[in-house]
């Protein structure tokens, strides 16, 4: 069904990935440098690319610049570079997400299929009012229901509502007490903890990697924001 | 020991020392009266009880001697015109003697004049023998006023007193002659009272010195009444006092003698009992210690010495601000003042060509100070620079004499020494820095593939259950792996400050409850129970959030992974001075056998036999990132107890 690129010099790695990609019905092509890729993405129609930074002959970043002036195909970046300004540069430059090596394949599974449902299915943008919409997590008022790259997330009143609120105030810092009297309309006495218990299940429910969530993030020592483009 | 408790108790008691007041007081009066007992028995050298007696009474036989010899010269000197025999007082003296058991005669040239003596026989009898001008009788004969005496003829008069042995008359005489005959009935027992009085005495003072300050159920020394006021004031009350006593005794000097006997050995117990009053005061001060220091003198001394020393670091202070030269020439000028003033004393006219050389001389060496002075500061800015960590600083030595241009040169080699040695320090730090991330790097990759590889295996079906089982390993040791270098490279990145820290103000409640919520499970699946205390106001601190999480981070997982299950797990928020210190407890699960130092470390961990998880990097990282932010972090353990102190100065 949709064409993905695999792009890393070391071929068992692409191998690997191969190998867990396939049972998803994709048609996979493989390159083991920038140059190599550069030329697939002229020759084939490619959904989504899979890029290490790290290659021979052209490396992942300047491939990527390329790309770029011709395509928005999702581009997941896969390096072992994990500095903090590495991603940052990547993301600016024209990623859509990042993953460091060494990495979990079912991760970069799960990222996949989340990236090429965005793209495929909702890029075309029919917005419907009353929705709002972060990255991949759209939540419907009207219907009280949000999903996850189009499927449905269960989420219990409190979540919805705490969602809702970040949702709606977009890069806005909320600290854990405002939270609480915002959403169980109670002034907070030491119970911020459960804000913060809530939070994490979101992150759970919404986030691939919790440990480093793209949209619902936790700006420590001041409480918490939602990140994303619409 | 019992016998020990018994006389903490007695010292202790409060009645017991007002009997021993009473006892020292008794047996100062005791022995103050027996000591003069025995003075006027030993010392008289008395061997029969009559003598004794006799001198007892003298005092009294004196005044009646006294009585009858005025009455006598009265009637000698003051009487006008012929008088008679009977005209002296004579009716007065008879009734004066009537009621007293002492009697007299009064002869005039060996005749007797006058007599109310009834003749008996007395042991008692007292001899008064007196002159008088013969011109006074024959002027009495011949009813003559005085005149100048021609010549100094004298005619001798002889007045005896009798005492009556019985006594019958309770009076003086009775009085002393009880006293005399008790005093000798008592010869051999006085010494014996004054030597057990003075022992008494001696005890009681004694007594008195140790009970003072203690108090029964009271441990130690507990302060008396007194005790407020300053030791010399104290002094000069209770000597003022006792002076006030002594004079007081004074006054009485002109009374009788048993009379001042009596005050005098009275008030002589009460400025014993006062004195020893001061005294236990004194012993109180002294078993407290540093008597010296509630005196008024010792106050006034160390306010003056405080005073001095103050105004000499002031002016110590005053003078190291100076510029140099100024030093030199507080020196300098006044030595030359000096030597001015010597010479100008000395002054004569060959001195004065002297005078214009040593003018001289001292401008030049006033020039040479300065010039001196001046290559000495340029020095000293040198060295200062140096020692504050400027080490590109030169000293310009150029125009210096040759032995301070060396040492300019000398401090210019060890700035750019000093500055040589820090930059290849650094430069090696970096490249550790650079080398640990890239080795990291090309570790990775592989890493990458054996996880990958790994987990796939895990996924085939196959089915011998063992490979899947080897597979988990593989995975399992995999991912710690992966872990180790990633927090390798942390830490190397940490400890060199390789790292890029955005300051913020940080919420400590916030993070707190952030940090309680991300572990509420993970702590819940162990049964830890997390307790948070901090003050009631909100603590904000400048830090970087995402580094203040990481060592939220694994300090909890450090008590996740080494807290004893069931237990709690305290975190307190302090507000100190000027920082908070954020204090994390656990119970540890295994014995503590390493050093908090060494487990600051890095890869050290809690259990030697390293048989847990972890890479002992945590604590590393967690310490090197808190000095980062401009805190601290330090760990405390005691027995079981693992206790982590961060602290971090406060905001606003």
């Amino acid at each position: 069904m949709y064409n993905i690129l695999i792009c890393d010099d070391e071929k068992d790695i692409v191998n690997a990935l191969k190998i867990y990609l396939r049972d998803e019905n994709y048609t996979l092509f493989e390159a083991f440098d920038g140059k190599q890729a550069l030329r697939i993405m002229d020759e084939q129609d490619i959904h989504l690319v899979l890029l290490d930074i790290m290659m021979p002959e052209l490396d992942g970043i300047s491939a990527m610049v390329k790309m770029r002036e011709k395509s928005n195909v999702p581009i997941i970046l896969l390096t072992a570079k994990s500095e903090d300004t590495d991603k940052v540069l990547g993301l600016t430059v024209g990623a859509d997400d990042y993953v460091t090596k060494p990495f979990n394949p079912i991760e970069v599974a799960a990222r996949v299929k989340s990236q090429l449902r965005r793209y495929m299915q909702l890029g075309s943008g029919k917005i419907k009012p009353d929705i709002l919409r972060i990255g991949g997590i759209e939540l419907d008022d009207k219907e009280k229901v949000v999903t996850l790259d189009g499927e449905a997330v269960s989420l219990t009143p409190t979540e919805y509502e705490i969602l809702k609120l970040l949702m709606q105030n977009v890069g806005q810092v909320f600290s854990p007490r405002e939270i609480y009297s915002k959403i169980w309309n109670d002034p907070p006495y030491g119970s911020e903890n459960t804000v913060a218990v809530h939070i994490r299940h979101l992150r759970e429910k919404l986030e691939i990697n919790p440990a480093e969530p793209r949209y619902l993030k936790v700006v420590w020592g001041q409480g918490y924001k939602c990140e994303g483009k619409h | 020991m019992n016998k020990d408790r018994r006389d903490k108790k007695l010292t202790g008691s409060s009645k017991a020392r007002i009997a021993v007041f009473f006892l020292l007081g008794f047996s100062f009066i005791v022995g103050a009266a027996s000591a003069a007992g025995c003075l006027f028995v030993y010392a008289g050298g008395y061997t029969d009880r009559v003598a004794l007696i006799r001198d007892m009474m003298w005092e009294n036989a004196s005044d009646d001697l006294d009585m009858v010899e005025s009455y006598f010269y009265d009637e000698m000197s003051y009487t006008e015109g012929g008088i008679d025999k009977e005209a002296f007082g004579e009716e007065w003296l008879t009734e004066y003697f009537q009621e007293r058991n002492s009697s007299a005669e009064l002869y005039l040239d060996g005749e007797l004049v006058w007599s109310c003596y009834d003749g008996e026989d007395t042991p008692y009898d007292y001899l008064r023998v007196g002159m008088i001008p013969s011109q006074w009788l024959e002027e009495r004969d011949t009813g003559q006023s005085h005149g100048v005496s021609s010549e100094d003829e004298l005619t001798e008069y002889n007045i005896y007193l009798y005492v009556d042995p019985e006594f019958p008359f309770s009076d003086s005489y009775r009085n002393n002659a009880d006293l005399g005959l008790m005093l000798y009935d008592l010869r051999m027992v006085l010494p014996v009272a004054v030597v057990l009085s003075v022992v008494v005495l001696i005890l009681s003072f004694i007594f008195l010195m140790c009970s003072a300050g203690h108090k029964n159920g009271q441990e130690g020394i507990s302060p008396g009444v007194l005790t407020e006021l300053p030791l010399d004031l104290l002094a000069f009350v209770f000597g003022f006092v006792a002076v006030l006593g002594l004079l007081f005794v004074y006054s009485f000097v002109n009374y009788s003698v048993p009379v001042f006997a009596v005050i005098l050995i009275f008030t002589g117990m009460l400025e014993v009992v006062w004195c020893t009053i001061f005294c236990m005061e004194f012993a109180l001060r002294l078993k407290q210690g540093k008597f010296w220091r509630n005196t008024i003198i010792w106050r006034i001394l160390r306010f003056l010495t405080r005073t001095v020393r103050g105004l000499a670091v002031i002016l110590g202070r005053l003078f190291k601000n100076l510029p140099f030269a100024y030093h030199a020439l507080a020196i300098f000028l006044p030595l030359c003042f000096v030597e001015l003033a010597v010479i100008l004393y000395c002054r004569s006219p060959e001195i004065d060509i002297l005078l214009l050389f040593w003018l001289l001389e001292k401008a030049l060496m006033l020039a040479g100070i300065l010039y001196l002075t001046m290559v000495c500061r340029k020095l000293m800015l040198g060295g200062e620079a140096i020692a504050q960590g400027d080490l590109s600083y030169h000293v310009d030595t150029a125009g210096m004499p040759p032995v301070f241009q060396a040492h300019g040169e000398n401090l210019n080699r060890i700035g750019q020494g000093i500055g040589n040695a820090v930059e290849e320090r650094m430069r090696s730090e970096r490249l550790k820095t650079e080398l640990i991330t890239n080795v990291s790097h090309d570790l990775k990759t592989p890493l990458t593939s054996i996880i990958n590889y790994a987990s796939l295996i895990g996924n085939e079906n196959l089915e011998t259950g063992k490979v899947k089982e080897y597979a988990e390993v593989l995975l399992r040791q995999a991912g710690r792996l992966k872990k180790l270098l990633e927090d390798l490279v942390e830490a190397s990145k940490a400890t060199t400050g390789n790292l890029e820290v955005n300051m913020a103000p940080c919420e400590i409640g916030v993070m707190l409850s952030q940090a309680a919520g991300e572990y509420e499970q993970r702590f819940g699946e162990k049964r830890l129970e997390l307790i948070i205390k901090q003050p009631m106001e909100a603590v904000r601190i400048q830090a970087d959030g995402r580094h203040l999480w990481r060592i939220f981070d694994n300090l909890l997982s450090n008590v996740y992974k080494y807290a004893q299950e069931n237990t709690r797990v305290y975190v307190n928020v302090e507000i100190k001075e000027n920082h908070v210190e954020i204090i994390f407890r656990n119970m540890s699960k295994y014995a503590l056998d390493v050093s908090p130092q060494e487990l600051e470390e890095r890869f050290v961990r809690g259990d030697k036999s390293r048989h847990m998880e972890g890479n002992g990097l945590g604590l590393s990282i967690a310490g090197s990132l808190a000095q980062l932010q401009g805190g601290s972090m330090q760990v405390v353990t005691d027995g079981d107890l693992f206790k982590v102190i961060l602290s971090f100065p406060t905001l606003g």
